[in-house]
């Protein structure tokens, strides 16, 4: 297993991630916890809401929600604060992790201009975003140990999602959006003969995905480009999949991407990608609306808004579903979301295929839960 | 759905009633991340363990939270009251 670069860190800069660990804990629960019931009792006493915009505004009348937005908010701010202090102090020996690699290949475009919706806005509100300059990748490596509330310290909920899919074998495995390769690495290590592709705008990123794989023994293309115009062949493709990206795109371009997706898979291929999705819970989804908002993920309600059947059916995708997933079991839960006392990400699959015969629009056989 | 401008455009959100209350309350935290760090020291030093000490950084920032949450200060307690929600130990 690869070392990651929390694993580098000193004494204080543990205690400081500590810190920031515990206040994420007890937002996510007894704030929360609070606010719910706040939420809870204006609704008994005034009328339970109907839509997601009634309970946005409820919500808003709910006296601890200043409080809740204001820690969500801080809390990224600070993490940042905390993390490029780390990497830019320990820069001597974590900037020896965008060391060119061996097994893995990083294949750079340095021509690669990126699109004003990608560059204009600071995602996550991470200062400079995931690509600016050389420590970005490094800074959010180190983030994302922080941001999920200590379980996704390392690659189990990508794993639980990749043994969610339903082929025994695979030829080609196209990761889009992969970042730095947390999401690509599982698939090589459960499809080891299949050829897996990372698709990234993030030069740094790209970097760093091949330092990592190369660690774990794990023969990967990282290939810096847009996940809406890959340069692959048409047809060549048997999964196109990612994690936490179409949530990052405006409308047009997810349009761009589905369709490029249908374009290079084979007739018979799966999309599947990680995301999230309205939960059905117009507390959790009105929360969740403005979290977008605290987070600078301004497409985020976008995507949920986004007509799935309809628009993957347009560029020749079938069978369109969210189908929700428990990170915590890596269980699919066709059946809906379960209650949960504590704020979570509402973590969701978007599936679909590309029908085997023109005509034919009879789904590969369902993906069952993880083992 | 937001608008980009919003984002790429606007200041620091304020959250606690005003800019100038969010960014005490910032600094409340900031400070209390240092505190944690130093608390942490003591307790090592002590021969105490940092995680199970009454001064770690779950129970450090419990009082922070406690006594910042804007119900026990500054925003908004007429809502607070209409309701009668009892303040969570
Ligand atoms: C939230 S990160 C997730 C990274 C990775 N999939 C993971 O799960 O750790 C989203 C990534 O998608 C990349 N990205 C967003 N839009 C993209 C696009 N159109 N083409 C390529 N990469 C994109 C971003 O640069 C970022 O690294």
């Amino acid at each position: 297993m690869a070392r990651i670069a929390l694993d580098t860190l000193g004494d204080d800069d543990r205690r400081r991630i500590d810190y920031l660990t515990a206040m994420r804990r007890l937002w996510s629960t007894e704030v929360f916890g609070r606010l719910r019931d706040e939420f809870d009792t204006l609704a008994a006493r005034e009328g339970a809401p109907t839509t997601l915009e009634e309970a946005g505004e409820l919500v808003e009348r709910c006296p601890s929600y200043a409080w809740f937005g204001f820690l969500e908010r801080g809390a990224q701010v600070l993490k940042w604060r905390v993390v490029n202090d780390v990497v830019a102090r320990n820069w001597e020996t974590l900037g020896e992790d965008l060391r060119p690699p061996h097994l893995a290949r990083a294949e750079l475009d340095p021509e690669l201009e990126l699109p004003g919706w990608y560059r204009d806005h600071d995602i996550h509100c991470q200062p400079g975003g995931v690509w600016g300059a050389a420590p970005s990748a490094l800074v959010y490596e180190i983030g994302t140990q922080v941001l999920h509330i200590g379980r996704n310290r390392g690659l189990e909920l990508h794993r639980r999602f990749t043994a969610t899919f339903p082929g025994e074998t695979y030829r080609r495995i196209v990761d889009m959006g992969s970042g730095f390769g947390k999401s690509t690495r599982p698939f090589k290590e459960r499809y080891a003969e299949a050829d897996v592709i990372g698709i990234e705008f993030s030069g740094p990123c790209v970097r760093l995905a091949a330092t990592r794989a190369d660690d774990d023994g794990l023969e990967i293309t990282f290939r810096q480009g847009d996940a809406a115009a890959t340069g692959l062949p048409d047809g060549t493709v048997d999964v196109v999949t990612g994690t936490m990206v179409l949530h990052e795109m405006p409308p047009d371009v997810l349009r761009a991407t589905f369709a490029e997706a249908a374009r290079i898979l084979t007739p018979g291929g799966i999309v599947r990608f990680l995301e999230f999705s309205r939960t059905g819970d117009l507390f959790r989804d009105a929360v969740m609306e403005d979290h977008a908002w605290r987070q600078n993920e301004p497409f985020m309600p976008g995507l949920m808004e986004f007509d799935v059947v309809r628009e993957l059916s347009a560029v020749g995708l079938a069978g369109a579903r969210w189908v929700p997933f428990d990170e915590r079991t890596g269980e699919l839960l066709p059946e809906g979301f379960p209650e949960r006392a504590e704020w979570h990400l509402p973590w969701a699959v978007l599936e679909a295929h590309k029908p085997a015969l023109a005509a034919s629009t009879t789904p590969p056989a369902p993906a069952e839960g993880a083992a | 759905m937001i608008d980009i401008d919003d984002v790429v455009e606007g200041s620091e959100p304020a959250f606690l009633g005003s800019a100038t209350v969010d960014q005490l309350a910032a600094m409340v935290l900031t400070l209390g991340m240092e505190l944690s760090v130093l608390a942490a020291r003591v307790a090592e030093l002590e021969g105490r363990d940092p995680a199970t000490d009454s001064q770690s950084a779950s129970s450090l920032l419990d009082r922070l939270f406690a006594n910042l949450r804007p119900s026990s200060g500054h925003a908004r307690p007429l809502v607070a009251e209409r309701l009668d929600l009892a303040v969570r130990p």
